[in-house]
């Protein structure tokens, strides 16, 4: 049988429940505690066996909620649930998380919090040994680390691999436990984009060998073409009666804007990099800077301008020393060499949830605001913080935690954090990872806005186009050094990155 | 010393030092502390610049405990020593003994304490202990987590320490506004990997295969034996 028919088969089967699907949920509610607004109601899914398919949504409308519900790990960690999820037929609340991981297992956002063994081989021992897997374990283990070209790495610390490695490795930990479907939340979050590239094509093989996939992320690129239904979370109903197949989306390209929701990189448009005069003066200078942490340099030999009003971007794989750069910029890691500032530093870090210091939004702003003008009253400090928070968009949460907040919210009250004390100089780490494409706008607006009135921004990213679109330079950080593209380096460096083009 | 079941290996180290605190023997003591030393020196791969720098707390707190018991012995009119020099009394001490029975027993204890921890391996310890000892596997397994999760820890301190002083608040290492954000993130690694320990299968009380055994042979038995044999025997003949 052709993976085509495989395919139907399983389609019709999702539809007619001849035989069990891989993954379906009927009239699932979820609320976080009792008696609070549901995150969802009465949504039901059903995923056929040797499916792919993607579900999309605008950040935090509960699709890794879903995600979560489906792999059998919600309620047990958190909220409560009501209505049925079935993994092959068998009701999830009903199966042990042994037997259940030989049907189902998840692939998580994070790639560093799903380890706990200290090398590779271990790691994927364990998974075997949980299942009891009745055969050789330590040949298998040998087998599944080979096949996914994982071998060389077998006896090397988990902690020292790269991001895209250690996404690769909870991949074969989680088909060492026999696992036949996958959830993925949002696996590409933290990669550069050629680990995007191998994963996805990875998966697409493991696909054609009959493994389901539920996928859910922010950027379609990667998935379209080999995804078999696109799904919009919506907060009630059956998804599947509105899911549509992969050569929909171009006629869905406006439902995509309605929605927030990335499709390509037609988005970037609206922006450009911002005019720059050539005699603007530097707000950060560095000549043959050394950066490093501990005795080690991580970078040497640096040497960057960064103009008022500009933009200057830096591209660089996992571990090539981005965020240690940003850090030694910001004073906070250990740097020699010639690094002179004007003004104030701001650095927002990739993770926002580092940088809290308060029990609430609007005493986060404060925090930044009392340090930035010791000595002034609090009753002078206030009305400026709420009107800022009115400006990010933040001002009906000014009383939450900023834990509460959704990972959008955290990123822009990050940013409000550092700018509140009238940074000169700012620098951005990651600054739309895991974000829909709402959100994404809504930041680099707001910081556009800022870089007219002379603020200079350096990013460090993943998202080559991005950066490609806003940049008045762009640095690549690579083999402990950091140099600059020149616009047909920076073309080519795009070209073999960028997402696959979502008009199919 | 390196091949010993490290779980049977922790038996007969507690058991000695035990033995060694419950009796006053200043020989036994340091031909236990000398003869550790010499055993874990002579183990192949042991570091020893780091195993003389680990010996340093000990050598100290044997040097502190030493002058401790040899001023403030036993009651105020013991026999004592007394020197002098151009009519001063340069030295008054009550009891020599006390001080070498502390100071000893420290340097055995720190010479146990190197054995075991340079020539065993941590992950090895756990599944011992779970294979012999019968540690829960849930509680096995967490320990294991924790101690791999050791470096992340460190590295997130210096993150949050960085977002301060970027910030501009000045906080000490152990003010609460470093540790606010450290304990979030604490929380929720905690929870991710439980998480991720049970999609890939973890279930305490299941059945699971064992992939690393740790045997249990005659030797370790033999060790097991020996040791506070071998105690047993130098506090009865040396005296």
């Amino acid at each position: 049988m052709s993976r085509a028919d495989e395919k139907n088969e399983g389609l019709a089967a999702a539809g007619t429940g001849s035989a069990a699907p891989a993954l379906a949920c009927r009239d699932l509610t979820f609320r976080y505690a009792e008696g609070d607004e549901p995150v969802f109601e009465r949504v039901s899914l059903t995923v056929g066996k040797g499916e792919v398919v993607l579900v999309m949504g605008a950040s935090g409308c509960g699709k890794s909620t879903l995600a979560y519900c489906l792999a059998g790990l919600y309620p047990d960690y958190a909220g409560v649930l009501e209505g049925s999820v079935e993994v092959e037929g068998h009701p999830v609340a009903e199966l042990g998380p042994q037997e259940r991981s030989r049907a189902v297992s998840i692939l998580f956002q994070n790639p560093d919090n799903q380890f706990c063994m200290d090398t590779v081989r271990h790691e994927v021992l364990f998974a075997l040994e949980n299942v009891d897997y009745a055969g050789d374990l330590e040949g298998r283990a040998a087998e599944l680390l080979r096949e996914a070209g994982l071998w060389e790495y077998a006896e090397r610390p988990v902690r020292e691999l790269s991001g895209g490695t250690k996404q690769k490795l909870a991949l074969v930990t989680a088909l060492a436990t026999g696992a036949r479907t996958l959830v993925l939340d949002e696996p590409f979050a933290n990669l550069d984009p050629i680990s995007c590239r191998r994963l996805a094509g990875e998966l697409r093989t493991l696909n054609e060998r009959g493994i389901t996939l539920l996928v859910v992320d922010h950027r379609p690129g990667w998935w379209l073409p080999f995804a078999d239904r696109v799904v919009f979370m919506e907060r009630e109903g059956s998804l599947d009666e509105r899911s549509f197949s992969p050569s929909g989306v171009a006629a869905r390209r406006d439902e995509f804007g309605e929605r927030g929701l990335f499709l390509g990189s037609e988005w970037l448009r609206g922006y450009a990099p911002p005019e720059v005069s050539a005699d603007a003066p530097a707000a950060l200078r560095a000549r043959g800077l050394c950066v490093g942490h501990g005795r080690r340099d991580v970078l040497s030999g640096v040497s960057l301008e960064l103009p008022r009003g500009s933009v200057t971007s830096i591209l660089g794989t996992c571990g090539s020393g981005k965020s240690t750069l940003l850090m030694a910029l910001a004073g906070a890691a250990r740097s020699t060499g010639d690094l002179r500032v004007s003004g104030h530093v701001g650095l927002v870090f990739q993770n926002p949830r580092f940088q809290f210091l308060a029990l609430s939004v609007l005493e986060e702003v404060m925090v930044t605001l009392r340090a930035a003008r010791p000595g002034s009253p609090d009753e002078e400090l206030e009305p400026e913080a709420r009107e800022l928070l009115e400006e990010f968009g933040l001002s009906s949460r000014a009383a939450a935690s900023p834990y509460e907040l959704s990972q959008g919210q955290q990123r822009r009250l990050a940013l409000l954090s550092m700018l509140a004390a009238s940074c000169d100089v700012l620098l951005l780490d990651e600054p739309t990872y895991a974000q829909d494409e709402r959100s994404t706008r809504f930041i680099l607006d707001l910081l556009m806005e800022r870089v007219a009135r002379g603020l200079a921004v350096l990013v460090a990213t993943h998202d080559v186009e991005l950066a490609r679109a806003i940049s008045n330079q762009v640095l690549l950080a690579e083999d402990g050094a950091v140099r600059a593209l020149s616009p047909a380096e920076l073309d080519r460096y795009v070209g073999e990155r960028e997402e696959p083009a979502c008009d199919l | 010393m390196r091949s010993l079941n490290p779980g049977l290996k922790l038996l007969a180290t507690v058991i000695a030092s035990l033995m060694l605190s419950l009796t006053y023997n200043v020989p036994v003591n340091l031909v236990v502390a000398a003869s550790c030393l010499l055993v874990t020196l002579l183990t192949p791969g042991v570091n020893r610049r780091r195993l003389a720098l680990t010996m340093v707390p000990f050598a100290l707190t044997a040097l502190a405990f030493f002058t401790t018991g040899l001023f403030f012995g036993t009651a105020g009119d013991a026999s004592g020593v007394q020197t002098s020099a151009f009519g001063q009394r340069t030295l008054y001490a009550t009891d020599w003994t006390t001080a070498m029975q502390l100071a000893s027993r420290v340097l055995a204890y720190g010479g146990l304490g190197v054995l075991f921890a340079f020539t065993s391996n941590a992950f090895e310890l756990v599944m011992s202990l779970m294979q012999q000892f019968r540690l829960p596997p849930k509680f096995a397994y967490g320990v294991l987590a924790a101690y791999h999760f050791f470096p992340v820890v460190t590295e997130e301190f210096t993150v949050v320490g960085a977002a301060l002083k970027v910030r501009g608040v000045r906080a000490s290492p152990f003010s609460t506004k470093r540790l606010l954000p450290m304990l979030a993130h604490a929380l929720e690694r905690s929870e991710s990997l439980a998480m991720a320990m049970e999609s890939r299968g973890f279930e305490d009380g299941a059945p699971r295969r064992v992939a690393f055994r740790v045997p249990v042979r005659a030797r370790d038995v033999f060790f097991l034996v020996a040791v506070p044999a071998a105690i047993a025997a130098g506090l009865i003949l040396l005296r």
